[in-house]
């Protein structure tokens, strides 16, 4: 690239992104051009700007971080080992012990009576229907566990995903991830737990019309919160996201004012 | 609702940033305790840096917190772009608080995705030596001084840039001195601050 010479005068403006204007505009331009010189030349400079962060007065963090920050693997780890613990070993356990026990119990009967009582064998095959249902219905709950995890992780981790923070004075922000497809997913720590029969509900407010429900929530003991929800309506015509408290069992319509608030406009 | 906490040994320094990265990027099952050992590395520093953005202790929690996750879910691809790892938790976290502020001060997010921005930056080969040689305490000492070495205003326009996220026109109003003014400052000062830490290598 023979005009580099213009563009180096600005890494470091870049880098700190002071640089505004026309000037910028060019700047990136060109790197998108895949400039190597400039490219080193702008990450260079980034480098010393990240330096920069050691002018910074030393702040000791709470000890509490620490932890929370640990728990971040812990939690993105869980989906798996939910999978390795629960799914396989534990059902089987409990499978096996009453099905040997009605197995055998059914032997003794046709063993030692040779008149069959047709009455008792029938309610024994009932009864193993019944506990293989609740089995089948248990493992679907861990089925469907297992995909909300898997699809909170990829809305997590998708480029085409949106983040928002939804904020309200006084309260911890509420962290939105938007996918186009898979939906959105909310996370927060320390809010407020509604008092009994209430509950949080998110909506998705479009440029024009009324609220879209977006699910409704209650963070656990802690005020923790993981929401997932498919809205029926797509980024493009959201203009933002809110979060009012309503009964328990959601409104079709808001009818409190807003607490959280995120605007989704680019 | 899913955390746990986790009694986890003292980070060890011996373990490189790249092997605890690649075990964040594996999902091992020592990747939380791989997490808690860069918090030990680089946490403090983070800490510090979001607080002197946000003024805030809450608020530069939250920010760390997210540099963290940030880390988790991008483990991976980090790993491909190879670069060393500091700059990148200082840019991220930065970028971050700034956000913050300007959420704050309801103006226009200007930074969509932090993350693509910074994470295909620092190559292995553009970065200087230094980053390897000296030990953090020195460069952080070489920043300081280096910085101290400036004129008052020299510093403070770096200082609005840097902590206070403004451009050349907004330090300029904020200064009463000219753009152009500004422009040589900011960049002497970059290139002063390079040329001292090149030359501690």
């Amino acid at each position: 690239m023979s005009d580099c010479g213009q563009f180096e005068e600005n890494y470091e403006a870049y880098a700190i992104g002071a640089l505004e204007g026309e000037e910028r505009a060019a700047l990136e331009a060109h790197l998108r051009g895949g400039c190597p010189r400039c490219r080193a030349g702008v990450d260079r400079a980034r480098w010393v700007v990240a330096q920069l962060a050691y002018l910074a007065p030393p702040q000791d963090p709470p000890a509490s971080l620490r932890s929370r920050v640990a728990a971040i693997a812990a939690e993105g780890a869980s989906p798996a080992r939910r999978d390795a613990q629960s799914e396989r070993p534990a059902p089987a356990r409990r499978f096996t012990v009453p099905v040997w026990a009605w197995v055998g119990a059914a032997l003794l009967m046709l063993s030692v009576y040779t008149a069959v009582e047709l009455k008792s064998l029938r309610d024994v095959l009932a009864e193993l229907q019944r506990e293989a249902e609740a089995q089948r219905v248990r493992y679907a709950q861990l089925e469907a566990e297992r995909k909300q995890f898997e699809t909170v992780r990829a809305i997590f981790s998708s480029p085409e995903s949106r983040e928002f923070t939804l904020t309200a004075p006084g309260q911890a922000p509420v962290r939105a991830a938007w996918h186009p497809q898979a939906g959105v997913v909310l996370t927060a720590a320390r809010i407020p737990i509604p008092s009994p029969g209430r509950a949080y509900e998110l909506w998705v407010v479009p440029k024009q019309g009324p609220p879209i429900p977006a699910g409704v929530f209650r963070p656990d003991a802690k005020g923790q919160v993981l929401h997932l929800n498919v809205p029926a309506a797509t980024f493009d015509q959201a203009a933002a996201l809110a979060i009012t408290e309503e009964p328990a069992q959601g409104s079709p319509a808001p009818t409190t004012k807003p607490i959280w608030v995120a605007s989704t406009a680019r | 609702m899913f955390l746990s906490v986790i009694e986890i040994p003292q980070g060890d320094e011996r373990v490189s940033d790249s092997t605890l990265m690649e075990r964040l990027a594996r999902r091992e099952a020592s990747a939380s305790e791989a997490l808690a050992q860069l918090y030990d590395r680089y946490g403090r520093a983070l800490y510090s840096l979001a607080v002197r953005i946000t003024q805030q202790a809450a608020t530069a929690e939250e920010v760390v917190q997210d540099v963290f996750l940030q880390l988790w879910r991008n483990a991976a691809r980090y790993q491909a772009s190879r670069g060393p790892l500091e700059p990148w938790l200082f840019t991220l976290a930065r970028n971050r608080a700034l956000d913050v502020l300007r959420l704050k001060h309801e103006k226009q997010r200007r930074r969509e995705d932090a993350m693509d921005e910074t994470f295909s930056a620092p190559a292995a080969a553009s970065v200087p030596a230094a980053e390897i040689q000296i030990d953090r305490q020195r460069r952080a000492q070489q920043v300081r001084s280096s910085m101290a070495s400036l004129p008052e205003k020299q510093r403070r326009a770096i200082e609005l840039a840097f902590f206070d996220g403004m451009t050349h026109s907004e330090i300029a109003a904020a200064l009463s001195e000219p753009l152009g003014t500004i422009k040589s400052w900011i960049r002497g000062g970059l290139l002063r601050l390079r040329e001292a830490l090149e030359a501690g290598s």
